[in-house]
């Protein structure tokens, strides 16, 4: 093989040993919190139903216990319509958890999203708050946080 | 075109065709569907529907201002001509006041008390020792006082019986008492007396009426008593002198002393005069004297037992002008008297004999000495038998002196020659009972009765005296009285009391007298308080009638009418009221007040009766004419029944007080009417006829005057400052029912059916309301709206009365009725004034005209002027309302006909917020014209406009509505509309065009609207709009349309869903029900489709569906076309959207917006398909961005998919065409065999027939080639 064959096999070789070890063999905690807001398009007779929907992600790998999420949907005016949460539960690496809510609400009004995640993991406890609004004629917007 | 621009496009056409061909070389090309058949469309197919709709308007505007109707309406209106009706002073009234002679109250015993306290010989321990019984006195037993009054001076006498009787001796041996009556010698016989006297055992005792009995050992007497005679000693011409003389004599029994006197006044002492007073029989016990043949010692007899009758007897040898009979009693307590009772019996001759009889008899028919008295007879003249002749005229004064000196007085100026009184006395029911039986030999004339009670000042009391007067005229000869309550029969003589024979006797007679009269003088009392006692009365008069009864009660001050009945009841602040009243003909009366309250009344002859009630504040004039001869009033728990032999002809009820002027005048009652009150109202029948008119009068101003309108029957209520006058007549009332219960209602039912007028003229609010009802229904039943504050009726309550005055409060009490009214009146205008405008209000309205067999004209005409004027409303046939406004600040305009109203009806109206429920059931409606027009413009916020055609004559109409329309986020819409519409014969029947329009304008403008081409004779649809969408449709026949249109203006532009159904079948269903189950793990786009469930009764309908979500808060748009569908649903089967059908011969969904992602999203997904009966949808989202289209399971005949997306780069939004490759395949086995592929710009076709699904794939590569080449070619592409 030449040497102008070498250099770049070894630099993909490196390149697909260092993405490998950091996928597999690098210990790491990496949480995707994907909160996805979502407007149905069936209607809900004299409402339109929304759903606010937020998925958990271990795409780290290692374990991660203790799990907790709650959230809130607001409207601006801080009126609270719906809030949910779940707790005590383990994630194993590339598991996912989803946590549901839907309400019959305004399709045209904006929302503002709480999300409190609180996890533990090697190197301690994780907390996150995350606020988001929605913005009007966004028919689905997703959010992406990443916890690590 | 230049030649360079003709080679450049060249250029362009032939460089796109090679990348075409390039392109579809690289792919396994296969033959493509044939869609040249598909036709699309994508307008909405009205069925002319909207020119018909435009056509009924324009024919409803004609119907303003109808100039038939609103002659009709003058027409009707012209009756209405008010003249105020006057309250005329009713101060007396014919009532006249009199007054009581009241007599100043005795304060001892005349003649008598004086003279024994006053003559030193009574003072002297031994004269009085002479009379007094032992142990006292030795002696007392048998002697006795004498006392002659003259004017020239009183004379004192002592006096002794026998003291021992010999078997054998004879009655000269009585020692008589010579008196010289006026102290002057020169009259009388020679020693200058005038009379002598002596009281002596009776005669017959002497006369050896009498037997020894050995087993028991007892002496019995017969007629055994005392007499007391006085004589002239001058012989039977009389002794010239005049006076009175009294014997005295004390008994003691009870460790008590006692002094009674009998006295005899007369002008001129005749020859002889003798007084008995007997016991049919005593027994004692023998004594040994008797039994060896010596005389009886009257002070040793031990009296066994009396046995009645006992005697009372007169007799003149020669009978005076008037004989005057003094008794007193009195106790003497240390050696003082006071004063216990006094009687004075005056007998004179009447206007038919020049003295009176020489002799009568009076019997108190008694048992024994323990039993109660059985009765009471007077004989004059001879007794045996009674001569009718024998005449005299009687008064009889009593008093009695206690705390309250009872002073009454009885008098018989034609005393018939025998009176007989029967009196019993025994419990029932746990009553005591007192029976008198009354016969006398020829009735009574008259007789008088009169009672005093004084009352002594006392502390916070002044003195007073309370009279009682009772004349009656005419009493026949046979009466019975069964009363509870009436004087105590009890016994409370001792049997043997007295410590001498004479004692007992004469303690026995005064006794039952006593008893006598306090049962008689407790007579009126005891009947008049009987409700209060919870007893019963019973007077008969035994086939007879008294004449008249005349009587007053109270402090002297009575009113009382000249001529005629009357009652009259007065009081004036605290004081003791006065109450009088005349009677005539009474046959029978009867009243029971133990459970319920029971009064009957039988008279000689119908007749009227004057009732006057008054105290400080209010004065009542009720007349009576015409009432039945028979007549009953009964309470049982809550109801009051009046039963009369005969109509009552008319009652006439006059109320005044400061803040009240109330005038009733009613003709012609039946012969019965039952009232019942409960907790929730008042119910009033009457049975046996209806109430000819009632007419009522009422105000709470003087200057306010009622507006009555002559010879119609009316309403009127006019209000001013608020004050309230109102004037009614109603005519052949039958039935009253007032409900004040929380869903109130009011009923009126007639036996006549005339016209009816309404006037409310209220100038407080500016209110004016005419109505006209022609006839007035027969049976008439409202329902209060909520608005209206209801007032509580308060019935006359007759178990409320507790003592005689009672009355008076239960004839004022009527007038509150007259408040109420007010209430009402005053309540309806302003709960009107304020429901205008405002929620929460409804209405409910029944009648019934069935037997009258006429159908009612309604003619309402509603003015209120308020600060925003309004357009006037128009007469039409139907219901015009004008509106500005809420509450008091609003103005309204507004006319009703409604002609030819149903015989029976009911008319539900409720109005919410967001609801409307209307309930029609007509029976037998007959409208003058074959439409109606409903148009009501701001009223309840609303505009509601419904105009209907078809209306055929004698037809049975019910028709339900419920309009719900919650417009907001979450909340809820119904259409409810059930109808039947029958001939009266009983054929079906239907209903023309029809267009119901409800504009709303808070808080979103927003419009309803419904048209049907025809009703059927039974329709129903319920249409229900919250979490999802459901619809029931039935109909009794095909019609060709049913449309519908919900529109709500948002920020400026309409929001609109609105159906047309064409074709319908008998009945159809829709359920149609979102799916919120969503997760982030499935593709977004075809998250939350509708789940559609559409069953039809046949094949064949049309729908066409436009559906704007925004309304609703959704962002979803769709339109729906749909020909020939049959049953049909859509679900979610393995995350694809499935729908499967009966067939749909051609089906369009246009479907508005999808979501996919922030940056991509189906701008449009139309879906299009001819023959359909079965397909899945499904759409993947490749590498998470890519969308990938399956549709799959066809059956049917063809479909066509378009799509257009947006996309979101760079902040830009593009919309751009897009390319796909359409992959066709076929399941032979259950796998999918490719058997083409083709490429498309945005819209993929298949003919399902030849596939079983597609893959539609977007093509970024070509899509990307396309704008290359665009670019590149200046936009030709």
């Amino acid at each position: 093989m030449r040497l102008g064959m070498v250099i770049p096999v070894a630099i993909v070789v490196i390149a697909l040993s260092a993405m490998v070890s950091y996928k597999f063999a690098i210990p790491r905690t990496d949480m995707e919190v994907r909160t996805v807001y979502h407007e149905m398009p069936g209607g809900g007779g004299t409402g339109g139903v929304i759903n606010v929907n937020v998925l958990l992600d271990n795409r780290g790998n290692r374990m991660v216990s203790s799990v907790s999420c709650f959230l809130e949907v607001r409207d601006l005016d801080d009126g609270l319509i719906v809030a949910r949460s779940i707790s005590g539960i383990s994630l194993g690496p590339g598991k996912v958890a989803e946590l549901s809510s839907s309400f019959i609400g305004s399709q045209y009004e904006d929302y503002r999203i709480s999300i409190h995640v609180r996890f533990e993991s090697i190197g301690g406890t994780r907390i996150r708050d995350m606020d988001y609004f929605t913005v009007e004629d966004h028919m689905n917007l997703v959010f992406i946080e990443r916890i690590r | 075109m230049p030649l360079r621009d003709r080679k450049k496009e060249t250029w362009r056409y032939a460089t796109a065709m090679l990348i075409l061909a390039m392109l579809i070389s690289s792919s396994v090309v296969l033959p493509g569907a044939n869609v040249s058949e598909l036709i699309i469309s994508g307008t909405s197919p009205d069925y002319g529907i909207f020119d018909r709709i435009s056509k009924l308007n324009d024919e409803g505007e004609s119907r303003k201002d109808d100039p038939e109707v609103a002659s009709r309406a003058q027409e009707a209106f012209s009756t209405i001509r008010t003249v105020p009706h006057v309250f005329q002073d009713i101060v007396d009234m014919g009532f006249q006041r009199r007054e009581i002679e009241v007599p100043e109250p005795l304060e001892h015993s005349p003649v008598i008390f004086d003279a024994l306290n006053a003559n030193p010989v009574i003072n002297n321990t031994s004269i009085l020792d002479w009379i007094l019984p032992p142990p006292l006195s030795e002696q007392g037993t048998v002697n006795y006082l004498v006392l002659s009054h003259h004017p020239s001076g009183d004379r004192w006498f002592l006096g002794s019986m026998v003291p021992r009787i010999g078997m054998f001796t004879d009655s000269s041996l009585d020692k008589w008492i010579y008196i010289d009556v006026d102290g002057d010698s020169r009259t009388g016989d020679a020693s200058g007396n005038d009379i002598r006297v002596r009281m002596t055992f009776a005669r017959d005792i002497l006369e050896r009426d009498w037997e020894i009995n050995l087993i028991p050992p007892s002496v019995v007497f017969r007629n055994a008593g005392m007499r007391l005679e006085v004589e002239s000693t001058t012989g039977g011409s009389g002794s010239g002198v005049g006076g009175s003389v009294y014997f005295i004599k004390a008994i003691s029994y009870q460790d008590r002393n006692y002094i009674w006197s009998v006295g005899f006044e007369l002008e001129e002492y005749m020859d002889r005069m003798e007084v008995r007073v007997q016991a049919r029989e005593w027994r004692s016990e023998p004594l040994s004297s008797i039994l060896t043949g010596g005389g009886i010692g009257l002070g040793d007899l031990r009296l066994l037992e009396i046995l009645g009758p006992y005697t009372l007897e007169y007799s003149f040898d020669t009978a005076p002008e008037q004989l005057s009979i003094l008794i007193s009693i009195m106790r003497m307590l240390e050696r003082e008297l006071l004063d216990r009772a006094y009687a004075r019996i005056d007998l004179e001759n009447d206007l038919f004999h020049e003295s009176i009889i020489d002799r009568g008899r009076l019997v108190l028919k008694v048992s024994s000495a323990d039993s109660p008295i059985e009765g009471l007879e007077w004989v004059a003249g001879r007794f045996t038998p009674p001569d009718a002749n024998d005449t005299l005229s009687l008064r009889l004064e009593y008093t009695e002196f206690g705390s309250d000196v009872i002073f009454a007085r009885f008098a018989i100026p034609l005393m018939p020659s025998m009176v007989s009184m029967d009196i019993a006395n025994y419990e029932e029911r746990g009553k005591d009972v007192t029976r008198l039986d009354i016969r006398t030999a020829s009735g009574i004339q008259s007789a008088s009765f009169l009672e005093v009670v004084h009352s002594p000042a006392a502390e916070r009391q002044e003195a007073q005296s309370i009279a009682t007067i009772v004349e009656m005229k005419g009493i026949p000869s046979h009466i019975k009285i069964i009363t509870t309550s009436a004087g105590s029969f009890d016994i409370d003589e001792d049997p043997n009391a007295g410590s001498g024979f004479l004692d007992a006797l004469m303690n026995q007679v005064a006794g039952r007298f006593y008893r006598v009269g306090s049962i008689l003088r407790d007579l009126p009392r005891s009947i008049m308080e009987l409700p209060s006692s919870k007893g019963w009365t019973e007077i008969d008069c035994m086939g007879g009638s008294i004449f008249s009864i005349e009587f007053a009660y109270g402090e002297g001050k009575y009113l009382a009418l000249e001529g005629g009945d009357f009652l009259a009841l007065e009081r004036s602040g605290e004081g003791t009221p006065s109450i009088s009243g005349r009677l005539s003909g009474l046959e029978r009366y009867s009243a029971s007040f133990i459970d319920g309250n029971d009064m009957s009344l039988r008279l000689k002859e119908p007749k009227g009766l004057e009732v006057l009630a008054r105290d400080d504040d209010r004065t009542v004039i009720v007349s009576l004419a015409g009432i039945p001869s028979e007549i009953s009033i009964s309470t049982d728990g809550d109801g009051i029944a009046y039963r009369g032999a005969s109509q009552l002809g008319s009652i006439s009820y006059r109320y005044r007080e400061d803040d009240l002027l109330f005038d009733v005048d009613i003709n012609g009652l039946p012969t019965g009417i039952d009232m019942a009150r409960s907790a929730s109202g008042v119910v009033l029948g009457c049975v046996g006829g209806s109430i000819g008119s009632v007419e009522m009068f009422v105000s709470n101003s003087s200057t306010l005057r009622p507006l009555s309108i002559p010879s119609i029957n009316h309403v009127t209520a006019s209000i001013s400052e608020g004050n309230v006058a109102l004037a009614m007549r109603i005519t052949g009332l039958s039935s009253l029912v007032y409900d004040n219960s929380s869903r109130g209602y009011v009923q009126v039912v007639s036996d006549v059916s005339s016209d009816m007028v309404a006037v409310i003229d209220d100038a407080d609010t500016g209110m004016t309301i005419r109505a006209a009802l022609s006839p007035l229904p027969r049976s008439f039943k409202m329902d209060f709206p909520s608005v209206i504050e209801r007032p509580q009726f308060d019935l006359p309550d007759l178990r409320a009365i507790r003592d005689i005055y009672g009355y008076a409060e239960l004839i004022f009490s009527i007038a509150g009725l007259s408040r109420a009214v007010l209430q009402l009146a005053s309540g309806i205008s302003e709960g009107m004034t304020n429901a205008i405008g405002q929620y929460s209000a409804g209405l409910d309205l029944s009648w019934d005209l069935s037997g009258s067999g006429e159908n009612m004209d309604l003619f309402v005409e509603i003015e209120k002027i308020g600060p925003e004027p309004v357009n006037p409303s128009s007469w039409t046939h139907g219901i015009w309302m004008e509106q500005k406004g809420m509450g008091a600040d609003s103005s309204v305009s507004g006319k009703i006909f409604l002609g030819g109203m149903p015989t029976k009806g009911v008319i539900g109206l409720s109005f919410s917020e967001e609801t409307i429920l209307a309930l029609m059931d007509f029976k037998g409606f007959r409208p003058p014209y074959d439409w109606l027009l409903i148009r009501t413009n701001g009223v309840q916020d609303r505009d509601i406009s419904m105009y209907i055609t078809g209306i055929e004559r004698d037809i049975d109409l019910y028709m339900n509505t419920n309009i719900t329309t919650d417009l907001s986020i979450g909340g809820k819409m119904v259409i409810l509309m059930d109808a039947r519409i029958t001939r009266t014969s009983g054929e079906g029947s239907k209903l023309g065009e029809m267009i119901a329009t409800l504009t709303k304008a808070t808080p979103i403008l927003s419009v309803r609207q419904m048209y049907l081409p025809e009703i059927p004779s039974e329709f129903f649809l319920e249409a229900n709009i919250e979490q999802g969408v459901s619809a029931v449709y039935k109909a009794s026949s095909e019609i060709e349309y049913l449309f519908f249109k919900i529109t709500k203006k948002m920020d400026g532009r309409w929001s609109q869903i609105y159906a047309i159904f064409h074709d319908l079948p008998l009945s159809f269903g829709i359920e149609m029900e979102s799916d919120s189950d969503f997760t982030v793990l499935e593709p977004f786009p075809l998250q939350g489709l509708p789940m559609m469930d559409i069953t039809t009764s046949s094949p064949g309908m049309d729908i066409f569906i436009e559906y704007d979500g925004s309304g609703f808060g959704q962002r979803g748009r769709f339109q729906i076309t749909a020909r020939d569908i049959g049953t049909t649903r859509t679900f979610y089967e393995d995350g694809a959207y499935v729908m499967d059908s009966e067939g749909i011969g051609f089906i369009s969904i246009d479907v508005g917006k999808l979501p996919m992602m922030e940056a991509f999203s189906l701008e449009g997904l139309m879906l299009l398909g001819l023959d359909v009966e079965h397909f899945s949808l499904k759409i993947d989202m490749a590498y998470g961005v890519y969308p990938v289209v399956t549709i799959d399971d066809l059956k049917g005949g063809a479909i066509q998919i378009k799509l257009s997306v947006s996309l979101n780069a760079a902040g830009r939004d593009l919309e751009p065409s897009i390319f796909f490759a359409t992959m066709r395949f076929r399941r032979p086995l259950g796998l999918p065999v490719v058997t083409g592929l083709s490429i498309s710009r945005d819209t993929a076709a298949i003919e399902m027939s030849r596939s079983d699904g597609i893959v539609l794939v977007p093509a970024p590569v070509l899509t990307g080639w396309y704008y290359l080449i665009e670019v590149l070619l200046g936009g030709a592409g």
